[in-house]
């Protein structure tokens, strides 16, 4: 639209120009919001599969079994016994 | 002191310095039109934090001699003058509506769904429709921008633009976006039940994934970068929603984003609501283009409904995990309205059925859409 006709009513409206910035808009809409439905998608699935990664890792004891000796396995180990039995 | 001199005084008074005699049938029209808003927020409950000051505004500012709108006489801007310019007119009150918005808001249906974004996009075809529509009836192209974006259903982007691009109808576009914001339950259901079948409005959808705070942070950096990248007109809008969104996410500045949709957004709102009420005054409010406005809003708002709906329709056809269509009304934005209008409707044909969280999804996807939608219009006529 030329300079300065904007502001003129029905007219002196160029509806060829109008309609087919209007479709051409329209659609870029459609790209816009595409175009973050696609970086969504790939986002979520990247973190996903990180999520489930993390889940998957073997998790640490609090007390790691070389901690013990082999005096303080045997107490461990009869004192087991011992309550098992009664 | 003679008589007739006192009567001078007292008449000179009486017709100067009080309304009394400057009173008309255009102001009391307005007065009707302030106090019917009035009613809608008090005694109807729609919208009432913006209807509320917005009726008030109208209702005052059309008392004869009020110094509110006008300048004073060394050349100073009036009260309500004052938060119309430094608020609106300088676009700073919809951006920072926008921050507390973006604080308020959980994008996690639509991180989980990121399918109805399209959808946001198919429910803004009543806004070029009702361009068109509107410069049919004489409109200039920048005033046929400003009323179509209304069918967006979105406050503070239908202000924004207007007042970028047509302030001079600011008023009526804003309380005609407010009201069929609240008249959502009233305009919807028809058109959806018209655009589907029993069986469609019946369909169960699968249960929305979790989505994890990483991502949550991460969403407001990716929207704000590719709107900034693609609609940069719109950066100021989004730009500030995603901020709010950020801060709140980030979970670093819980302080800062309980104000921004606390607090601050509680002040900007009365402010806002003053300034759309204050512009309109019977001089230029009482013509023929509010009428029209309201008539068009309202055909905006079915159009939108109806491009929402066939989305999802025309999705359905390439989709295994098939969506409610009922969903597509929420693309208008409205929010949380017109998402709950879906999980109504829904409700009635399958009472197992709970859509809210799926229509969550394209109503948040509206706002993003319709803010897409009003960069493009900036972009055309800015």
């Amino acid at each position: 639209v030329p300079e300065g006709t904007e502001g003129i009513a029905m007219e002196a409206v160029d509806w060829g120009y109008a309609i087919s910035t209007l479709v051409i808009r329209f659609i870029g809409i459609f790209i816009v919001l595409g175009v973050l439905q696609v970086i969504m998608e790939i986002t979520g699935r990247v973190f996903t599969r990180l999520d489930a990664k993390k889940d998957l890792e073997p998790q640490k004891t609090s007390v790691p079994s070389e901690a013990l000796t082999q005096e303080e396995a045997a107490v461990v180990g009869a004192a087991l016994y011992l309550y098992e039995r009664t | 002191m003679t008589w007739d001199t006192f009567v001078n005084v007292l008449l000179d008074i009486l017709t100067k310095q009080t309304g009394l005699f400057h009173v008309n049938y255009k102001l009391a029209i307005m007065w009707a039109i302030g106090l019917f808003f009035i009613y809608l927020a008090v005694g109807k409950k729609y919208e009432p934090l913006l209807l509320l000051p917005i009726g008030f505004g109208i209702f005052l500012v059309n008392f004869p001699l009020t110094p509110l709108m006008g300048f004073d006489a060394h050349g100073k801007r009036e009260l309500f003058n004052i938060f119309y310019y430094y608020g609106v007119q300088w676009e700073v009150i919809p951006c920072v509506i926008f921050l507390g918005l973006g604080a308020m808001t959980d994008f996690g249906p639509l991180i989980a769904n990121p399918k109805t974004l399209v959808v946001g996009a198919g429910a803004q075809l009543g806004v070029f429709i009702t361009f068109l529509g509107v410069l049919l009836f004489g409109f200039t192209m920048k005033e046929a921008a400003s009323v179509a974006i209304i069918g967006g259903a979105d406050g503070p982007t239908t202000i924004y633009l207007t007042a970028k691009l047509a302030p001079h109808l600011l008023g009526a576009n804003a309380l005609a976006a407010y009201s069929y914001m609240a008249m959502v339950p009233l305009i919807q259901p028809p058109i959806m039940k018209l655009l589907t079948t029993k069986e469609q409005r019946r369909i169960v959808m699968k249960q929305l994934r979790p989505v994890s705070k990483r991502e949550k942070i991460f969403f407001p950096l990716i929207v704000a970068g590719v709107i900034a990248l693609l609609v940069p007109a719109v950066t100021p809008l989004m730009g500030m929603f995603m901020l709010g969104n950020f801060m709140r996410e980030s979970g670093v500045v819980d302080r800062l984003a309980g104000s921004a949709q606390g607090s601050l957004m509680n002040i900007v709102t009365i402010f806002l609501g003053i300034s759309v009420g204050a512009t309109m005054q019977a001089e230029k409010f009482l013509t023929a283009k509010p009428l029209l406005i309201f008539g068009f809003g309202l055909l905006d708002f079915a159009v939108c409904t109806v491009g929402g709906i066939l989305t999802v329709r025309i999705m359905n056809v390439f989709l295994r995990d098939k969506m409610n269509p009922l969903i597509g009304s929420a693309g208008v934005s409205a929010v949380p309205m017109a998402a709950r209008v879906s999980q109504t409707v829904g409700q009635q044909a399958n009472p197992n059925n709970f859509l809210l969280m799926h229509a969550i999804g394209p109503n948040l996807a509206g706002v993003i859409g319709s803010a897409s939608a009003a960069g493009m219009l900036i972009a055309m006529f800015g």
